[in-house]
């Protein structure tokens, strides 16, 4: 997650434009590429994984998670799936909130919401693993 | 920098019906914004795991009703087209000598009926 540090003092909104600091913008395309390009094998492992295991009792499930490769490969999926989806969530608000300052709030609010999500996850699977 | 209060918007979508590609474009977009809200219920379903065995037996007890079962198809769904659309778009971004038009539609269907299938083929064979 990297901090939007260009300041400009609106709103009174005359400007509708946004702003980015030089690179910003090409950053943000290579990242959300990069972790695309690592969740494709991610996401057909897991929707198979989970097709699986619906109905499944609670020691199964425990079981499942407790094979250290699917306790890492969900991890990895929770970590770069948040991320995929904290960077498009940003592209959609900044296609379509044309002020500057909700926008940056906006942003804010739901990389802080994916980073909270991910964190809750990441801690689950820490604790089944160790039970 | 007035004229981008008044400045009309385009396409006009009121009057305008989106080429496939276009909709395809949306629907790509629709489905990461809805994946990216469910990622709350995947939140949800660990935590709930990770409590204990009551927890755990309630949330898969909605996950595995009928509604349930509707969500998660739709989801699979979801995850099946925004992956496969995405590759997509990764081939026209690394090689743009296959972005045009027709080639475009033709990907297109490619994308949808392998998101039907892989669908389809997930929750009759596992």
């Amino acid at each position: 997650m990297h901090a939007h540090d260009n300041k400009d003092s609106c709103c009174g909104c005359s400007s509708h434009a946004h702003t980015h600091k030089k690179g910003e913008a090409l950053s943000h395309w290579i990242r959300l590429r990069f972790s695309s390009l690592l969740l494709v094998p991610l996401t057909l492992w897991l929707v198979i994984s989970i097709v699986g295991l619906v109905g499944a009792d609670h020691a199964t499930f425990m079981a499942w998670l407790d094979a250290r490769l699917n306790a890492y490969l969900l991890g990895a999926f929770i970590v770069i799936s948040c991320y995929h989806a904290a960077l498009g969530v940003q592209e959609i608000i900044e296609d379509y909130i044309s002020c500057e300052v909700t926008a940056r709030c906006a942003i804010l609010a739901e990389k802080t919401a994916f980073l909270g999500l991910s964190v809750l996850c990441i801690g689950s699977i820490f604790l089944i693993v160790t039970q | 920098m007035n004229e981008a209060k008044t400045r009309p918007l385009s396409p006009h979508l009121q009057v305008y019906r989106l080429p496939m590609a276009a909709l395809m474009s949306i629907t790509h977009r629709i489905t990461g914004a809805a994946l990216s809200a469910g990622f709350a219920l995947v939140a949800f379903f660990l935590v709930s795991a990770a409590i204990g065995e009551d927890y755990y037996n309630v949330v898969m007890g909605y996950a595995s009703s009928l509604f349930g079962m509707l969500v998660l198809v739709a989801w699979s769904l979801a995850l099946y087209y925004h992956t496969f659309n995405g590759i997509r778009h990764l081939i026209w971004d690394w090689c743009p000598s296959t972005v045009s038009k027709d080639k475009a539609t033709v990907s297109g269907w490619i994308v949808l009926l392998a998101s039907a299938a892989a669908t389809a083929l997930t929750w009759m064979v596992v």
